[in-house]
């Protein structure tokens, strides 16, 4: 599970550099995005565009995270592929996230995974 | 099927029920399919509805030990016909219920099941001499 960091104003824009967000990397998500957003109190970004395949267990993934940062440190989604904008649709959750359409440009800080 | 033979294609594949060769099971179904003229475009619905079967299976009636999925596909006309089997426990994903959760509950879990409902026709399980078996059937529509 490879994810890059970077940074857009003051959001923490994380990219995953996966194909796939998937059961088989549900967990190791899940965790490397925790540890990435443990100390830092700002907004954070999650950059799908290089995902074309989610499923319910990615999904679960993702909404795990929001739940970690909390109430008062949203999460937002940006660079939803076709087949994944279309899940989000399926399951409402495009009325739970704010979506962003195109990934911002960032400073890159990171890479980890 | 006499009389319909030679219009269907069919794929059989035995997968363990562990995410990573369910992975690799999917990449197999994604080039059946793509061998046989559907276009990429429209192959994202039975991918994800076979991901979300095969996980059920994994989690639910092997309960996370490994043991073998049995996927028989059909390709027959604008659709993919599906069956698969294991040896777990019986499993009937239909007690799950009907309805994708309330996305302000911020569950999650419990998505799959929907997912193959939405997307899928025909679903039926059945446990048969030791067997589960879940049956349905994707059309094969394009991403909209």
């Amino acid at each position: 599970m490879q994810v890059t960091l970077g940074r857009a104003d003051e959001a923490l824009v994380i990219s995953v550099m996966e194909s796939r967000l998937d059961a088989a990397v549900a967990i190791t998500f899940k965790d490397v995005v925790r540890d990435l957003t443990a100390t830092e109190g700002s907004p954070v970004i999650l950059d799908l565009s290089r995902v074309d395949f989610l499923d319910s267990s990615g999904l679960g993934a993702i909404v795990g995270v929001m739940k970690l940062l909390g109430p008062d440190r949203p999460l937002e989604i940006a660079g939803l592929t076709a087949s994944v904008r279309k899940l989000f649709r399926l399951t409402r959750m495009d009325t739970v996230f704010r979506i962003h359409d195109t990934v911002p440009v960032t400073n890159d800080i990171a890479a980890a995974g | 099927m006499t009389g319909e033979s030679d219009l269907q294609s069919h794929l059989h594949l035995v997968c363990k029920s562990e995410f990573r060769a369910i992975r690799t099971a999917l990449g197999e179904v994604e080039k059946y399919l793509l061998d046989r003229g559907v276009p990429r475009t429209r192959i994202s619905d039975p991918c994800l509805v076979l991901a979300e079967a095969m996980t059920n299976i994994a989690r639910h009636a092997y309960s996370d030990e490994a043991g073998d999925i049995w996927l028989t596909l059909t390709l027959a006309g604008n659709r993919l016909r599906c069956k698969l089997v294991d040896h777990g426990a019986p499993f009937d994903p239909s007690a799950l219920g009907h309805n994708s959760p309330d996305p302000a509950q911020l569950r999650e879990g419990g998505y799959g099941w929907f997912i193959i409902r939405h997307l899928s026709e025909g679903v039926s399980y059945s446990h048969e001499k030791g067997c589960n078996a879940l049956r349905f059937s994707v059309p094969l529509d394009p991403v909209t």
